[in-house]
């Protein structure tokens, strides 16, 4: 998205940005500052999301939060749900574990389990030991979730690092028996934000346009008919159904106190993929 | 007849292109082709894999060797290519005797009709969805899967024989996909073995076992060994079998190397690994043919 | 040793019968041709003795045992195709000493008598070379070494020579013939060329439409066919049909003498006259007396290559053929009024 941002000024009035890259585009002079006032439906956004930091640079706002959805654990219907992210170290799960093939969410729980910043660990050593105490429980590492859908339907596992919103399919589009369960080490979230870029030749119809989209009247329609992740407005989580399934799982407790991915300097990135790496041939040897 | 002896024999009112210029006229679009399609990209990897990060945003270019120090750096990986290179000797060996085998029964047990529709059949793993064929391994070989119920009609109480997620498992996803290169090139090396020559073998005493062995094999050879090639390449960089198949013990390079891709956006690193990988398998082809060559001529 | 026996053989192809109750014996260390048109059945008796096809019905002898359920592998035959048909990723000494090998003979012992064999058919020193290397004629004749060697009881040869050119065929030949005789193999060789089969062999078995109608030594075959297609398939002749009167056969008028037991009075006969046997005088110039039969002839074309003519003629309702030496160099022209005469001896009855 930055790259067509960079190369196709004018073209676009309203980007799609995670909230990791927000202040790389506002930093680059790509955005254009916002202010919340202009926004009627702003005033039911999630005050943690609203104001999140990263979609600030310099004090200025370049983002408005829109959609959000956390990475934690799922478990099959039945079990004692696990308090902690060590469940999927404990010999209870042996061989019965699911684990998502991607370095950042990993590394994020190794973090947790060695009390460390998920965004930043400092002692990498101690996170590959968390990990790598998993091997016994592991019995396969997952990266779509169709495959994920198939594994579990298959009863090959019990336990898994999954997506929220992918709980919510599992279980609304395939009557998959989980729940979708936050440790108390907190979620790893993540938080969409809609933003302006600052060659946008249209900005009012751009505002206008991102106020709409985060109008909980549009969002009910668009997650009870279509689906949705959860939306950032609380006002619009709350009109959903009291029984619905996204509003159940993406509760407002979660957002705070789940880490939002953060923006990865190069060399930190490597050193996480370096390490998954390693953890995974240490699973695999 | 060679192209100047046609040329020459022209008679020499008539103006003709010189046979060189007709030659090169005619490979040139193949050429260009394997250039665009084939090289380019083959060679921006190669100057992607001189470089410290994925060239991509104002970042200043860094030209670096680092990557090749992976081997070094990151001493795991020799662990991973060594699993890489046994599951691509398995696949390629297992498919050599499935496909020689297959090729066999297609040109000598079968004619006409019959030997058609069992080719297409071989040819079947091609044209289904690369993923499609994987997963359904999964519902075969997975604990109480097809295999397991199978067995189960027969004897009640037998054990699972399911082996889902081991490397058995990626050997398998493996075979069943790259089978019809040993398949083919198998059948096109037999097709040209005369008939009479097997007759004369037979005649002078061989059993089966001798006509296989000292004839059929080696006049084959050929056709074993591009298939074999064309198996052990792709299958050492193979990703999709041992991540879906191996679960957990499903690491090798092409995980790796598509990891750097996809997930670490560390193409450098991904092209360099990918580029040892391929000095090796060279290696070892070289190795490997100069063999064949030497014991050829002795 | 009592050759080659083959009883009651037929084999059938769906609805063709391609072999109907071939009884023969091809006796030990004779060379017998086996000759007939394309599809007459020549290759598949051969490969049936081979063992290669299973004959639907009858019984195979090799040396006096019954190998009709064996396997060709167990048969101890030597056998040369027309395509030679040598192991192309092996030298000359390993095609020829293949079948030592499967006998159990390696070694040096082996490496004498491959040599002995390379040696047999001119090839001494090629041990080294590969088929690719040799040409047509040597390959053909490692082929022959590579069969053999292994002391064949028969040696079976499907067309071996066709694939080479007329030059190098004669000398094949004759090199063939040399090696049979020095070898004393039973030698059963198929060939659709007539004069290759008169030439080379003992014996000639002329085949028609899955049967051997008549089988013989080459100069019996030709003098005296027992049928009109082995008369006409083994060179050429004069066919006159005509019915018995007293001990003669009257022909378009014309009293015709054979030699022949003829059948009874009226029957209809057919008599085979070689054209070469004919004799062929202006009318003016004919006498009487000295042969039995003559018949006056108006010579309708002469065909003149050079040493020798060929005049077709007509008799009344016959066509006829003769081949005169062209010893005066001044041909009859057509349209002359001759008289044919012949000896009774060559008139020989045929059946069909
Ligand atoms: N495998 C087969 N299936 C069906 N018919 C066959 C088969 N082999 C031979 N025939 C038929 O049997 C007949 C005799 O074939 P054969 O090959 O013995 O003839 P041939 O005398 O050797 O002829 P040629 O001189 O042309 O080689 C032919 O009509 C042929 O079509
Ligand atoms: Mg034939």
């Amino acid at each position: 998205m930055l790259t067509k941002l960079r190369t196709n000024p004018g073209v676009y009035d309203v980007v799609l940005i995670n909230s990791a890259r927000s202040q790389q585009a506002a930093g680059e002079d790509l955005l254009t500052p916002l202010d919340l006032a202009n926004y009627s439906n702003a005033s039911g956004l999630a005050p943690a999301l609203r104001d999140n930091a990263y979609l600030k640079t310099d004090g200025k706002l370049y983002g408005v939060s829109w959609v959000w959805g956390m990475n934690a654990l799922a478990i099959r219907d039945g079990m004692d749900k696990p308090e902690s992210y060590a469940a999927l170290a404990a010999p209870e799960y042996k061989n019965n574990v699911a684990l998502f093939d991607d370095a950042v969410t990993m590394i994020g729980v190794g973090a947790f389990l060695s009390g460390q910043d998920m965004n930043d660990p400092k002692d990498l050593d101690a996170v590959a030991e968390k990990l790598k105490a998993m091997k016994p429980n592991v019995k396969l590492l997952w990266s779509s979730e169709d495959q994920w859908n198939k594994a579990f339907s298959a009863g090959e596992f019990d336990l898994s690092v999954y997506w929220s919103g992918a709980a919510v399919r599992s279980q609304r589009k395939f009557q998959l028996p989980l729940h979708f369960v936050v440790p108390k080490e907190g979620a790893i979230g993540w938080l969409d934000s809609l933003s302006i870029p600052a060659t946008s030749q249209n900005q009012e119809a751009a505002a206008k346009f991102i106020n709409y989209m985060i109008d909980p009247k549009f969002y009910v329609e668009w997650a009870t008919k279509i689906g949705a992740p959860a939306s950032a407005n609380e006002k619009a989580m709350e009109e959903l159904p009291a029984d619905d399934l996204n509003r159940d799982i993406h509760k407002p407790e979660y957002i705070e106190t789940m880490t939002l991915m953060a923006p990865l300097p190069d060399d930190r990135r490597t050193a996480f993929n370096n390490l998954w790496q390693e953890v995974k041939a240490f699973y695999a040897a | 007849m060679p192209p100047e002896a046609s040329a020459a024999g022209l008679p020499a009112t008539r103006r003709r292109m010189p046979s060189w210029l007709a030659t090169a006229a005619l490979l040139l679009p193949s050429y260009a082709w394997l250039t665009l399609a084939v090289l380019l990209p083959l060679a921006a990897m190669f100057a992607f894999s001189f470089l410290h990060a994925t060239p991509l945003g104002n970042k200043p270019v860094v030209w670096t060797l680092e990557q090749y120090r992976a081997f070094y750096d990151q001493p795991y990986l020799l662990g991973v290519a060594w699993a890489s290179l046994s599951i691509g000797l398995w696949t390629t060996g297992i498919c050599a005797v499935v496909g020689f085998a297959a090729a066999l029964a297609l040109v000598r047990a079968t004619a006409g009709r019959a030997r058609e529709t069992l080719l297409i059949l071989v040819l079947l793993p091609f044209w289904t969805n690369g993923l499609v064929r994987v997963f359904s391994w999964t519902m075969v070989i997975r604990e109480g899967g097809f295999l397991d119920v199978f067995v189960r009609w027969f004897w009640p109480s037998a054990p699972s024989l399911g082996f889902l997620y081991t490397t058995p498992a990626i050997v398998l996803g493996l075979v069943h996909g790259y089978l019809p290169y040993m398949v083919l090139t198998c059948y096109i090396a037999l097709l040209s073995v005369d008939e009479a020559v097997i007759e004369a073998a037979q005649s002078l005493g061989a059993r089966w076992w001798t006509v296989l062995f000292k004839i059929l094999v080696p006049l084959a050879a050929p056709g074993l060994v591009t298939g074999a090639i064309l198996i052990f390449v792709p299958v050492i960089g193979a990703f999709m079998e041992p991540r879906i198949l191996g679960g957990r013990v499903g690491v090798t390079m092409g995980t790796v190397i598509e990891d750097q891709f996809t997930q670490a956006f560390n193409w450098p690193l991904g092209s360099a690994l990918a580029f040892t990988m391929l000095a090796v398998v060279l290696a070892v082809f070289a190795t490997f043919s100069g063999v064949l060559r030497r014991s050829a001529t002795t | 040793m009592s050759g080659v026996d083959v009883t009651a053989v037929a084999k059938n192809y769906g609805a063709t019968k391609v072999l109907t109750d071939i009884t023969q014996n091809f006796e030990s260390g004779t060379f017998t041709s086996l000759l007939g048109p394309s599809g007459s059945g020549k290759t598949t008796l051969l490969r049936i003795i081979a063992g290669f096809v299973a004959p639907d019905e009858g019984a195979v002898r090799i040396a006096g045992a019954d190998v009709t359920g064996v396997p060709v592998h167990a048969r101890n035959i030597g056998m040369v195709f027309q395509s030679y048909a040598l192991f192309p990723h092996m030298s000359v000494a390993a095609n020829v000493g293949f079948g030592l090998g499967r006998r159990g003979i390696r070694g040096k012992a082996a490496k004498a008598q491959v040599d002995e064999a390379l040696e047999m058919v001119r090839l001494p020193g090629f041990g080294g070379r590969y088929p690719r290397q040799l040409s047509g004629g040597q390959q053909q004749r490692v082929a022959l070494a590579r069969a053999i060697v292994i002391r064949p009881d028969v040696l079976l040869l499907d067309e071996p020579l066709s694939a080479l050119d007329r030059r190098l065929r004669q000398e094949m030949q004759v090199e063939l013939l040399r090696i049979q005789r020095e070898s004393g193999l039973t030698t059963i060789f198929v060939t659709h060329d007539q004069e290759e089969a008169l030439t080379l062999s003992d014996k000639v078995a002329i085949l028609d439409r899955g049967r051997i109608v008549q089988m013989g030594r080459p100069a019996e075959v030709y003098e005296r066919p027992r049928t009109r297609f082995a008369a006409e398939f083994l060179g050429d002749a004069n066919f006159l049909t005509g019915k018995v009167r007293g001990s003669a056969v009257e022909i378009a008028g014309a009293t015709i003498m054979t030699e022949d037991r003829l059948p009874a009075e009226g029957a209809t006969v057919t008599l085979a006259v070689r054209p070469e046997k004919i004799a062929i005088r202006p009318a003016e110039t004919a006498r009487s007396g000295a042969v039995e039969n003559s018949l006056p002839a108006t010579v309708s074309s002469v065909i003149y290559t050079g040493t020798a003519l060929t005049y077709m003629l007509r008799s009344g309702d016959l066509h006829l053929k003769v081949f005169a030496q062209n010893s005066d160099g001044s041909p009859l022209a057509a349209g002359s009024a001759v008289v044919l005469s012949w000896s009774a001896r060559h008139s020989v009855m045929v059946e069909g």
